[in-house]
């Protein structure tokens, strides 16, 4: 194997995200190849460096908190609805709105559905009014 | 973050002043986790504002057999790469607005770097930087990733490596390791 067919699996070899198989073979590649065990080095700073990122806090805005605040006090009356509605308003308006293409390809494979439904009914009925009377 | 089952219990008796305490110990880490996935301040805030509506709606429903802290990240995570899908399908540039106000470390090697890469997710495409965050930041499988974002476990694979590489490659070029191309071609 040579360097340019390993590199793409370093990233996942630092992580323990391989597949045993692929990860030996990295593994085997990387103990004999010195630029490859020094992208090895670099990605593992990359992985203890993130674990560390976890630990920091981003310093939110100023009166963030307020607004938080602010907002949830204005939620008794869905507390109220809670027990009776399953979920509230705006979620089934944020659920609509990411759904929106399933809904929209859902509604026409109904319509489709049933004017093929109705135009079956239709020539049913017709091939019945057509047979002769038997007596 | 840690938060104390009491503190919980309390909140949801709906004793008076126990889920502001909740949001005043919490709010900072949530912030944190939602802004390394969107990307920027100003969004970062609104959606923090809707993961507390969420959490306030749903913890009476929360079972006490689940880690509160790992429920409250799993709500804030998926507020996150639901407002990240969105903005994605409107169009919207995704600009990595100005960087944060991080605090100075002590001046340890690691600390140094887990300064610079919390600033170079920032500039991550954000299908990598979700991906990237969750796993190596906040320690979620693939798998579960894969099942929040609605994609395979490959895929987030894929994108999680190209992140990490892409990541090696901003150390690089600030010079903190060296470059993959200044190294001597060995094979």
């Amino acid at each position: 194997m040579r360097c340019h067919q390993i590199r793409p699996y370093l990233p996942g070899f630092v992580g323990g995200d391989l597949r045993q198989d692929t990860a030996d073979i990295v593994a085997g590649h990387i103990a004999t190849c010195t630029s490859c065990t020094a992208e090895i080095a670099s990605l593992e700073r990359v992985r203890t460096g993130l674990a560390l990122v976890a630990a920091r806090e981003v310093a939110p805005p100023a009166g963030l908190l307020d607004r938080i605040l602010e907002r949830t006090a204005d939620q008794p009356a869905r507390r109220v609805l809670a027990p009776v509605l399953p979920f509230a308003v705006d979620d089934l308006a944020r659920l609509v709105s990411d759904h929106r293409d399933t809904i929209a390809s859902a509604a026409g494979v109904a319509v489709v559905a049933a004017g093929a439904a109705y135009a079956l009914w239709r020539a049913v009925r017709g091939s019945r009014s057509a047979e002769p009377a038997t007596s | 973050m840690q938060v104390p089952q009491q503190l919980v219990e309390s909140v949801r008796r709906g004793e008076p002043g126990a889920f502001e305490e909740l949001v005043r110990s919490t709010h900072r880490s949530v912030y944190s986790l939602v802004y390394r996935i969107v990307g920027n301040a100003e969004d970062a805030a609104d959606v923090t504002q809707d993961v507390y509506l969420r959490v306030w709606r749903g913890l009476r429903g929360f079972r006490g057999d689940a880690n509160f802290s790992t429920w409250l990240y799993r709500v804030a995570a998926n507020a996150a790469l639901t407002f990240v899908k969105r903005r994605a399908r409107g169009g919207v540039p995704t600009e990595p607005s100005e960087l944060p106000d991080l605090p100075t470390g002590d001046g340890a090697e690691e600390r140094a770097d887990a300064e610079l890469l919390e600033r170079a997710l920032a500039t991550l495409p954000e299908s990598q930087r979700a991906v990237v965050v969750l796993k190596d930041v906040y320690g979620w499988t693939c798998q579960e990733i894969g099942k929040q974002m609605g994609t395979t476990e490959g895929a987030v694979k894929v994108r999680l490596f190209r992140a990490r590489q892409r990541l090696a490659d901003e150390l690089a070029s600030a010079g903190v390791v060296v470059p993959l191309k200044k190294r001597k071609k060995s094979s």
